[in-house]
């Protein structure tokens, strides 16, 4: 029944019940209390409506915070291991596609070891979350960041050509290097060992992840702070 | 045996109404493939007890998530509990949430609305 006629029934049942011509009619009370139901019963649906609407609305928000939970390191608050992995898939696929290759970046926090074993490791967490900010900060706005392990973090840049990275690996290696964690009495300053390397069509993201990590390790032996680039 | 025992499941409260002690307990996520029946078994158990006890009755709900068919069924048990505490039969109801989970208290006040018989909505630990 649509509100209009439901709307003119509820007028015309009105109508006859203040009807001096029906006073008395066995009908009348009948009639009363089915009009007196089916407002008890409407205020009841209404009511079991919102409740529900309340209850789905809360499983929708422990979804979200299930969803960040799987997807988000709950240190640094940026993506997981899980999820640059599933974007490296999809980022390869859309390379296949389109033809464009992505570029990817392998971070290592150098003497991180050192930081922790000196200063402790709320110090040590407190500049991996000071190095995720400033990469948060540092890529640009469809570019990918998370932590990949430990002291690494992955840095995918979509669409991105070898050249075309490297201004965006120096913004990062030169907000990462004036990062200042303050300690009780000194400050903290890090440096960052970074391998880049650009994705070859066809090749899953492993291979491409391997060339970064040769490229780090090259970065690493030749004295770290520094940024080394893979041609593919 | 005037006890009433509904193991609970992934999808349904356990149940148990303990008819010496005049309570009863419902715990867990209540999402049944038939909230009819399960709602009918528990109503028919208080409507039993209200009519036969003349004892209190207290219901202890830990209860998280509730379809809507859930939430008509606990609905008729609040009407049960209203129309007993008008006729002057002691009944008490309270549902407790855990405290880092405060929608939950929020949509146990949408049940508590036109209730007049003691409703609490308790935090708990656990």
């Amino acid at each position: 029944m649509s509100t209009e006629e439901s709307d003119a029934l509820k007028q015309l049942i009105d109508k006859l019940l203040t009807d001096p011509q029906y006073a008395g009619h066995p009908l009348r009370d009948a009639l009363a209390n089915v009009l007196e139901q089916e407002r008890k019963q409407r205020a009841r649906m209404d009511r079991i409506t919102r409740i529900s609407d309340g209850f789905q609305a809360m499983l929708r928000d422990q979804k979200e915070t299930l969803k960040a939970a799987a997807t988000h390191d709950p240190l640094t608050g940026i993506g997981n291991r899980a999820l640059l992995s599933r974007r490296l898939t999809e980022e390869s696929k859309r390379a296949q596609r389109t033809g464009t290759p992505y570029c990817l970046a392998i971070l290592d926090t150098d003497n991180f070891k050192l930081v922790n074993d000196t200063w402790g490791h709320g110090a040590g967490d407190r500049v991996l979350v000071g190095i995720a900010q400033e990469l948060t900060k540092a890529i640009r706005e469809y570019d990918i960041c998370g932590r990949w392990g430990g002291e690494e973090f992955l840095v995918i840049m979509p669409e991105t050509g070898l050249d075309e990275s490297k201004v965006i690996v120096s913004r990062i290696y030169q907000a990462i290097a004036s990062l200042a964690i303050a300690v009780d009495t000194a400050t903290i300053r890090i440096t960052t060992s970074i391998g880049i390397t650009e994705h070859k069509l066809g090749e899953n993201y492993e291979s491409t992840l391997q060339r970064a990590d040769s490229a780090l390790m090259q970065a690493k032996r030749t004295g770290r702070s520094r940024c080394v680039y893979h041609q593919a | 045996m005037n006890n009433l025992a509904v193991p609970g499941s992934l999808s349904t409260p356990s149940v148990a109404g303990d008819w010496q002690a005049g309570v009863l307990a419902m715990q867990g996520d209540s999402y049944p493939e038939n909230a009819y029946e399960l709602y009918n078994q528990i109503i028919d158990w208080i409507r039993r007890y209200l009519a036969q006890a003349q004892r209190p009755l207290a219901l202890d709900l830990h209860l998280l998530y509730l379809n809507t068919s859930s939430i008509k069924g606990m609905l008729d048990i609040c009407d049960l509990l209203e129309a007993a505490h008008r006729k002057g039969q002691p009944v008490k109801l309270t549902w407790y949430y855990h405290r880092d989970n405060d929608r939950i208290a929020e949509l146990a006040e949408e049940f508590k609305e036109d209730c007049t018989f003691p409703f609490m909505i308790q935090a708990s630990e656990e």
